[in-house]
């Protein structure tokens, strides 16, 4: 006589589904942290909003259609921007710092110019468009 | 006659283990939905100090390389988004505005969005970038 035994399923053959499910948790709980916003904090001023400020206190740059900075006419790299400002910023302490940007400038080279300028922890930093 | 009943070792069935790990695995999925964020194509501009800008309310103005401004990932005019602005500084002032541009987005196309900004005196924005 042939007796087969039949096969008892324990407790331990589904035991690893739960290591599956909570490995799958935590891939969600990580993709959800993709969701955040990394950038670059800025602080708008109130439109026609006006500021007094001396001449001489002003570092004036300027941004051409293909993202080419210039100060005083001359064109600078980014490195020496940099440099511009912080030359400028040890010699007066109410420095601020003027952006004037090409309509067409491509928008990653005045992330650039804003990034140095938080970088370089300049207080009065602005920027707008230039008159065509 | 004392008859006592064999005390069976008291035992944590772990097969509703997984149940519980699957029903929290539903959850986190149903969750995510809930969160469902569209995302508009475009290529970010890149930058080395960047840090979190997400807030607990967030408002996201997508502009794409032509131009196109979307609202939270919808398409939407600049009146569009002029009139959410608006509904925003009133009903919820402390929601985080986060301008998402195409690095080869031209600048006269984010200026038109941070002068909507700066008229409804929106002061705090978020550039989104990407760790360089």
């Amino acid at each position: 006589m042939n007796r087969r035994r039949r096969k008892r399923t324990g407790y331990s053959e589904s035991g690893s589904s739960s290591d599956i499910a909570f490995l799958l948790i935590i891939y969600f709980i990580v993709i959800a942290g993709f969701n955040v916003h990394k950038g670059l904090l800025m602080h708008l001023p109130v439109k026609d909003s006006v500021r007094l400020l001396q001449k001489e206190d002003l570092l004036r740059f300027e941004m051409d259609s293909t993202g080419q900075v210039f100060y005083l006419g001359l064109a600078v790299p980014p490195a020496g921007a940099e440099e511009i400002i912080l030359s400028g910023m040890g010699a007066r302490s109410n420095r601020a710092v003027i952006l004037q940007v090409s309509p067409q400038a491509p928008w990653q080279k005045v992330v650039s110019f804003v990034e140095t300028a938080q970088k370089l922890e300049v207080e009065a930093f602005s920027f707008s468009i230039m008159p065509e | 006659m004392n008859i006592r009943k064999e005390r069976k070792p008291f035992m944590v069935p772990l097969n509703s283990m997984s149940d519980v790990a699957f029903l929290l695995l539903i959850f986190i999925m149903l969750v995510s939905l809930i969160n469902y964020r569209k995302e508009v194509a475009i290529d970010y501009p890149l930058a080395e100090t960047v840090k979190k800008t997400s807030a607990e309310k967030n408002l996201e103005i997508w502009i794409d390389r032509a131009g196109n401004t979307y609202l939270d990932g919808y398409s939407s005019s600049l009146e569009g988004v002029a009139q959410a602005i608006e509904e925003l500084y009133l009903n919820a002032p402390d929601t985080r505005v986060h301008v998402i541009a195409d690095r080869e987005t031209p600048f006269a196309f984010v200026s038109g969005v941070l002068d909507i900004l700066k008229l409804n005196e929106y002061r705090v924005v978020s550039f989104v970038v990407k760790d360089a």
